[in-house]
């Protein structure tokens, strides 16, 4: 299975200033549990974003990643650290919050852009969220990721990335991010 | 050196994200007669990620509609979130889900929604019996992460058996009974002896 990521920043006349098309670089480690320990029903002990461990749903729940407006705990994520990613990442290196704050951004709706779609020897589907600059200055997107969630009330890292360049969105701008998840036969 | 650390040395070896495959034929006095190790399995189908879509969308009626996809049935359904998504713990004598294994050598498309030909579970003839899943967390190794999912299934029908096909069958609509998909499919070429048996291991492994 294939994971790719399209970030795209535009100002705030919706041009575009800044696009990156890329595989992304990984799945981290509680993805993995989180499958695992649906397919086996046995619940595994997943460090969530807040950095404690709590035991995974196996039941509902499990690996939601739609979100609504304004809620930076669940769904596509973006952050500003741009420290190497690792397999054992829980949460991005430097998140940043929703809102029109200093060094915020307006977290739209997270949306999965469904069904998944067969074209040759590969299904896929994306992931999509825009992130709106309210803030008064740029802020610099260095870092992507999905939280999605390990039970009914938290959330634990399942994707992070770490862009090949600064994505810097401009006051009045935008940035959107889109993981494609693909299986290919 | 512990079986854990065996799997975790052995996967710095094969370092890609994705599926992965070995098939282990023996005899009837338990010895090993064939071995497929480890390699790429061909692939995740697209009940794989249609599964993973649902999860991610997390809605129990979906609109519009998450579907139609076939199930391991070949019935169009639509998918919800599901209460027991991705179970595959099948238990001996199960069939619905879990590692299947069939007679058909079709090759593997992204659109395959069953086993070609799978072989039923029993002691008839042509049958095999499926032996409970397990399950190993192989745990972290390097910037690996992955863990295992194996089923033994026994020839016990009177006369060889031939399988060219192996997958997963998963529960995609707990509640709602008999909505399973195939995950994966893949092609192998065992002869099993009478008496003898086939283990199917599949390795999901994320590497960042």
């Amino acid at each position: 299975m294939k994971l790719f990521y399209e970030v795209i920043v535009k100002d705030k006349h919706g041009r575009v200033i800044l696009r990156e098309n890329k595989e992304s670089r990984s799945w981290v480690m509680a993805y993995n549990q989180l499958v695992y320990g649906g397919m086996s029903g046995s619940g595994q002990s997943v460090k969530c974003t807040d950095g404690v461990s709590r035991t995974q749903s196996t039941t509902y729940d499990l690996l939601l990643v739609a979100r609504p407006a304004g809620y930076h705990n669940r769904g596509c994520v973006v952050g500003s650290g741009n420290a190497p990613v690792t397999i054992n990442d829980y949460k991005l290196e430097t998140q940043i919050n929703h809102g029109v704050g200093p060094g915020q951004l307006e977290h739209y709706e997270c949306t999965i852009l469904y069904p998944p779609s067969v074209a040759g020897s590969q299904c896929s589907f994306r992931v999509k969220r825009i992130f709106h600059n309210a803030s008064g200055a740029p802020v610099t997107v260095r870092e992507i990721g999905v939280y999605a969630s390990i039970s009914n009330n938290y959330d634990a890292c399942v994707i992070r990335d770490v862009l090949g360049a600064d994505a810097p969105v401009p006051h009045g701008g935008a940035i959107t991010v889109i993981y494609t998840v693909r299986a290919i036969a | 050196m512990s079986y854990a650390s065996f799997l975790m040395q052995r996967d710095k070896s094969n370092a890609q994200t994705g599926l992965w495959l070995a098939v282990k034929v023996t005899d009837r006095n338990g010895k090993v007669i064939s071995r497929q190790r480890q390699r790429k399995s061909h692939s995740f189908v697209q009940g794989w990620n249609w599964a993973v879509c649902a999860q991610f969308l997390g809605q129990s009626a979906p609109s519009p509609a998450l579907g139609p996809v076939k199930n391991t049935a070949g019935s169009n359904v639509n998918l919800r979130t599901c209460g027991s998504p991705f179970r595959c713990n099948a238990g001996a004598g199960v069939t619905s889900t879990g590692i299947r294994v069939g007679t058909d050598n079709t090759l593997v498309a992204i659109t395959d929604y069953a086993l070609k030909a799978p072989i039923a579970q029993g002691t008839g003839p042509g049958q095999i019996e499926h032996q409970a899943q397990t399950f190993t967390w192989i745990g972290i190794a390097g910037n690996i992460c992955s863990f295992q999912t194996e089923r033994v299934l026994v020839n016990n029908s009177g006369a060889q058996i031939t399988v060219h096909e192996t997958g997963i069958y998963m529960t995609v609509f707990y509640p709602t009974a008999g909505t399973e998909i195939c995950a994966c499919r893949d092609l192998i070429n065992q002869d099993i002896p009478d008496g003898g048996s086939v283990t199917v291991t599949y390795t999901i492994r994320i590497v960042a």
